[in-house]
């Protein structure tokens, strides 16, 4: 097929065709996106287990047990690029709460979990902005993205140093859309989260490496200065659920 | 509404949310995603966004399962709800996130000869909603009605869209 066989509109719709499904070929042959979800919502309500199910459910709950003390390693693993300049290192920003939630993660794409524990994690500046402008209450949702070595150099204009530092944009933390140094997508959007009051994050932890995170995040935050006009639309952190390894 | 948008053109036959329970709802569902993640690869530029537009796509279709009346056009219904979900996107500000300049989404898997990647290209070219009507009807096989109904737009309207899309593609080609 050269490019002069379509400058006819039946040859250039079949090869348009084409071209959709081979990219169906490609998808098929690739782990699903949307199964976590389907099965959460769908599977879980399944009453009747063949023994085969109940094989594989118990395989399941022996990898997820291997899987979560695994997660539990991962900042020590990442080796020492994960403490912090300032002392603090990324396991600090683990709660409990947060490790937990970490046995139950779901099919990692692209280096970031699609789920964790059932809870789709949001990737995408996009798709984290729409979902921060929808919100409308202190329902906390998951987002996932990268931390890039060195963080962002914002400037931050003298004038915005009468917030206190929870609510000043420079201390936000920036989740990449993609791992930094990948050269084919330099200079992608992130999302900037404010990192709470209390601080709920060391600023080192999101800036000491290149590694994958998912956080809760929310808006409507109760400790938002009542001074601070548009602050309950602010995304802020309320854990750190999940670090991937440092790159 | 996505409600109301996903309950046009429909039969008489409702399928219960209960429905999703069996295995094979369950399992049609599931089949569909790769035609689903082909589609949205072709909306959208990003492949996070792809992928996440075919989980919003499943989670959407997932609380309004009630209002699927024909099993038999269930790929037609998802698609419907991706390529709303995908316009509506396009259109929305993402506040308080600054997008810097974006690199691009580049395919990771080459189509296997020079004008099949040059038609990729093209593709990914279109304006909007060009692309879109073009993607629906051309790729997916949809109707000009059906492409009308999942854009909310006139028939007449897809018809200039897909004749301005092969018309570009043609430019882009030649």
């Amino acid at each position: 097929m050269t490019h002069q066989n379509l400058m006819d509109d039946s040859a250039l719709a079949l090869a348009l065709r084409s071209l959709y499904l081979d990219e169906v070929d490609v998808a098929r042959r690739e782990p699903p996106v949307a199964l976590g979800a389907l099965q959460g919502s769908v599977q879980a309500r399944t009453k009747t287990w063949s023994p085969l199910a109940a094989a594989v459910v118990v395989l399941a709950v022996a990898i997820a047990v291997v899987g979560s003390q695994l997660v539990r390693e991962v900042p020590s693993l990442a080796g020492p690029e994960s403490a912090s300049p300032g002392g603090g290192t990324a396991t600090g920003s683990l709660n409990p709460s947060a490790q937990a939630g970490a046995s139950s993660v779901g099919p990692i794409v692209d280096g970031i979990p699609v789920t964790i524990g059932g809870e789709r994690v949001i990737r995408g500046t996009d798709a984290i902005g729409q979902r921060i402008e929808n919100s409308t209450d202190d329902t906390s949702f998951l987002v996932g993205g990268w931390f890039h070595k060195g963080g962002l150099n914002i400037l931050c204009p003298a004038v915005l140093s009468y917030l206190s530092v929870h609510w000043w944009p420079c201390s936000t933390v920036q989740v990449y859309e993609r791992a930094q140094g990948d050269e084919q997508h330099q200079g992608t959007g992130a999302a900037w989260i404010y990192p709470g009051d209390p601080l709920r994050i060391e600023w080192a932890t999101a800036t000491a490496a290149v590694r994958p995170v998912v956080l809760r995040i929310h808006t409507h935050d109760a400790n938002c200065p009542a001074g601070l006009q548009g602050c309950s639309s602010l995304p802020v952190l309320v854990e750190v659920v999940w670090l991937g390894p440092a790159a | 509404m996505q409600a109301e948008m996903i309950g046009e053109n429909v039969d008489d036959r409702p399928v219960s949310s209960r429905d999703a329970e069996t295995p094979r709802l369950r399992d049609a569902l599931a089949s569909h995603e790769p035609a689903l993640l082909a589609t949205a690869r072709f909306l959208v530029h990003e492949e996070a966004d792809a992928r996440d537009l075919v989980q919003q796509t499943y989670e959407t279709a997932l609380r309004h399962l009630d209002e699927l009346r024909d099993q038999e056009k269930l790929l037609a219904w998802l698609t419907t709800i991706a390529v709303r979900a995908a316009l509506r996107r396009r259109t929305a500000l993402a506040r308080l996130i600054p997008r810097f300049m974006s690199g691009g989404f580049e395919p990771r898997y080459a189509a296997p000869d020079d004008t099949a990647i040059a038609l990729r290209a093209a593709v990914r070219g279109l304006p909007d909603r060009v692309r879109v009507a073009v993607v629906l009807h051309h790729m997916v096989g949809f109707t000009v009605r059906e492409t009308a109904v999942a854009m909310g737009v006139t028939e007449n309207t897809v018809k200039s869209e897909l004749k301005t899309g092969l018309s570009q593609l043609r430019e882009k080609l030649g």
